[in-house]
């Protein structure tokens, strides 16, 4: 799939939840759902926003393994 | 029947007979008092906040193994069989959690865990779920992320 800057932001948002400390947690999930709801407006007839991130699951598979592999060589140092 | 009195609950019986006499405790509670004590124990939000705190544990060990074996290899179907046992056991112990949250609450504590984080985290490990073990069908897959992301998909 294709890079687009809307669906990055929502893997950053889904990761910073995952990774985030316990007192940002809340405003970690808002700001994922902010971008979720955002998205799903846009769907015709319109859906639920964790029906773009099950959509997006795959996708969010590679994200993770990119970060990873990103994350990897810094984890050596 | 007639069951003696263990130390303990000597004591406890005497704890409770005093705040009957003083007047902290109804006649009422001071009845319910050691089956609250024994289902609920000494201290119910301390003690959950403990079990929180494991729970919380667990997800963080079993992120690290996730990592190992889901994302930087490509899983084997028995990776899949124990990565979905064990984000089941995961999701069911968070359910039951947010539950007892629900009715007894958690204490303020250092790591400012509240009951909307916990539910937040439940929540993300259920679309973890569903993501592994319930993908959604490509062709519905497809249809959305074209209609939502457009230029993608």
């Amino acid at each position: 799939m294709s890079r687009n800057p809307q669906i990055e932001a929502i893997h950053e948002a889904r990761y910073d939840l995952q990774t985030c400390a316990e007192r940002d947690k809340p405003a970690a999930r808002e700001k994922l759902y902010a971008l979720l709801q955002q998205a799903a407006l846009r769907a015709n007839p319109p859906i639920r926003p964790e029906d773009v991130l099950d959509a997006l699951y795959e996708d969010y598979k590679e994200f993770r393994r990119t970060k990873h592999r990103q994350e990897w060589p810094k984890l050596g140092r | 029947m007639y069951v003696r009195a263990s130390g303990k609950a000597r004591v406890v019986l005497h704890h409770v007979q005093e705040q009957v006499r003083i007047g902290i405790m109804t006649a009422v509670e001071a009845q319910w008092s050691p089956l609250k004590l024994l289902i609920l124990g000494e201290d119910p939000q301390l003690r959950l906040y403990a079990e929180v705190s494991v729970w919380y544990k667990k997800i963080e060990m079993f992120r690290k193994g996730e990592d190992q074996r889901m994302f930087v290899q490509e899983p084997t179907s028995e990776d899949l069989a124990v990565h979905r046992s064990l984000l089941r056991r995961l999701i069911a112990d968070g359910e039951h959690l947010v539950c007892l949250i629900d009715q007894i609450g958690l204490p303020e504590n250092v790591e400012a865990i509240t009951p909307q984080s916990v539910s937040a985290t439940l929540e993300a490990i259920r679309a973890d779920y569903r993501g592994w073990h319930e993908p959604m069908p490509a062709q519905l897959r497809e249809r959305i992320l074209h209609q939502v992301f457009r230029d993608v998909a």
